[in-house]
């Protein structure tokens, strides 16, 4: 009696460490979250042998379709050239764990780097404590081959315009000094010209780019948020603009970094 | 939207209540660990005669080391259709559906999406409000005065539904169900 007594707290005890034991849909983290993937991915970026061109995948707002968003592995997976994947955020609809572990488990299948920028949809619930917690802050750098990765928070309408977000201070002191790079790629999810985008901070922010494209010239400006795959030269700045489109539309945007400058491929799949 | 929601949360509750007064025979003291509802909730319901259809209010909470802090309050609907065993004062009741609503309390969630910062269907679910369906496996220990019932539950919620309708290839059943453990204790009306 006394060993099937043992049996039930043992068993008990396994179930309750049992990954389907949910707390609440909207907690933020559970015991087996992925941590700060971002980090980990940056490190591998950094520690890989640099090739003659630098090949970046850019998609973005994959949101709940996890259908699409595998065929994107698949097919980014298939491309050896490709050096990592950037993300431009919406990596979730609701902000909820379990989306964020779904789409994070897609990724990892991905056999190479990853980069995952915040999306507004990403901030839902307490979905801004989970990304911190799976992938790290909103706001992060690195740089590889003397290119400068600038990630940062854009969703101005998430914090109510308050004039916080985009963080300028945060951006100018990270991109008006330091010199261990010559050039700068900068990633957010909302673009400056868009109604979501805190647009009291717009004539800064342009000046931001202007300051930071005569000192270390900017390779591509890289949004998301809008579903449309568009990579142009904007009339207001001349900076080359990217917007990978959805996941659910198919489409992404392979940016190619040489020595002679940048050129970019419009893929569907 | 938000009017169509509360009606059918009272709706629920006025069915719930109608239905107790109705036949009134028990009354329910519940404690359980995860399941949705919180780290650990507990609350009180109601039962009729037999015991098989039960309402029970409940409060859950999730500290912050597990992913909250969290709140909330559940209302939750469970019926006990049939029993396969009996040996002596233990029964088992292997299959018994169960409805349940919750709702996250707390200044960060909301009914509905503030209108103050988004257009009228710019998010147009609801973040603190979420509907469950699911199903527990009972295990009942008749005593003198009390029933007491252990259960294995599980449930899914409305957004993890329709997630896992429009990605039936790349989503499992384990990606939809989420379990809980509890004791209820059943007390006979005197």
């Amino acid at each position: 009696m006394a060993a099937r007594k043992y049996i039930y707290v043992v068993l008990l005890l396994f179930l309750a460490s049992c990954k389907q034991f949910e707390f609440d849909p909207n907690q933020s983290v559970n015991a087996f979250s992925a941590d700060r993937l971002n980090y980990t991915n940056i490190e591998r970026i950094i520690n890989e042998t640099s090739r003659e061109e630098m090949v970046l995948a850019i998609t973005g707002d994959s949101h709940l379709d996890y259908d699409n968003l595998t065929k994107f592995v698949h097919h980014a997976n298939a491309d050896p050239m490709i050096d990592f994947v950037i993300h431009t955020g919406d990596l979730t609809d609701h902000g909820l764990l379990k989306e964020f572990e779904w789409a994070v488990s897609l990724l990892q299948k991905l056999n190479k780097a990853f980069v995952v920028t915040l999306g507004n949809h990403d901030l839902l619930s307490l979905g801004e404590d989970t990304y911190k917690h799976m992938l790290g802050g909103s706001n992060f750098t690195f740089v590889k081959d003397s290119i400068k990765f600038v990630f940062f928070n854009s969703n101005g309408r998430e914090y109510g315009f308050k004039g916080k977000i985009p963080d300028l201070g945060w951006l100018n002191k990270e991109l008006l000094s330091g010199s261990d790079y010559k050039n700068v790629i900068m990633v957010s999810h909302v673009p400056y010209w868009d109604r979501d985008f805190d647009l009291g901070l717009k004539p800064d922010y342009l000046r931001l780019l202007h300051d930071v494209n005569s000192r270390t010239p900017i390779l591509a400006h890289i949004n998301g948020h809008l579903h449309m795959q568009t990579v142009d030269v904007r009339p207001d700045n001349g900076l080359l603009q990217i917007l990978p489109g959805s996941t659910g539309s198919r489409t992404y945007v392979k940016l190619i970094i040489g020595k002679n400058g940048v050129r970019y491929e419009k893929i569907t799949f | 939207m938000e009017s169509g929601m509360k009606k059918l949360l009272f709706s629920i509750l006025f069915f719930g209540i109608v239905n107790c007064l109705e036949a009134q025979q028990q009354k329910i003291t519940t404690i359980q660990y995860a399941g949705s509802i919180g780290y650990l909730s507990g609350g009180l319901g109601i039962a009729n005669k037999s015991g098989k259809v039960q309402h029970e209010l409940l409060y859950g909470f999730v500290p912050k080391y597990y992913g909250g802090p969290l709140d909330k309050v559940t209302y939750r609907l469970t019926y006990l259709p049939f029993k396969i065993k009996q040996k002596g004062k233990w029964s088992w009741r292997p299959i018994n559906p169960v409805v349940f609503a919750s709702y996250n309390i707390g200044n960060q969630f909301s009914l509905e999406h503030s209108h103050k910062n988004y257009d009228q269907d710019y998010y147009w679910w609801s973040p603190a409000l979420r509907f469950h369906v699911g199903a527990n496996t009972a295990l009942l220990i008749s005593g003198e005065k009390q029933i007491t019932m252990l259960y294995l539950e599980a449930n899914t919620n409305d957004r993890y539904v329709t997630t896992y309708w429009d990605n039936t290839t790349n989503m499992s059943l384990g990606d939809l169900f989420y379990f809980g453990l509890g004791v209820k204790f059943l007390f006979n009306e005197q």
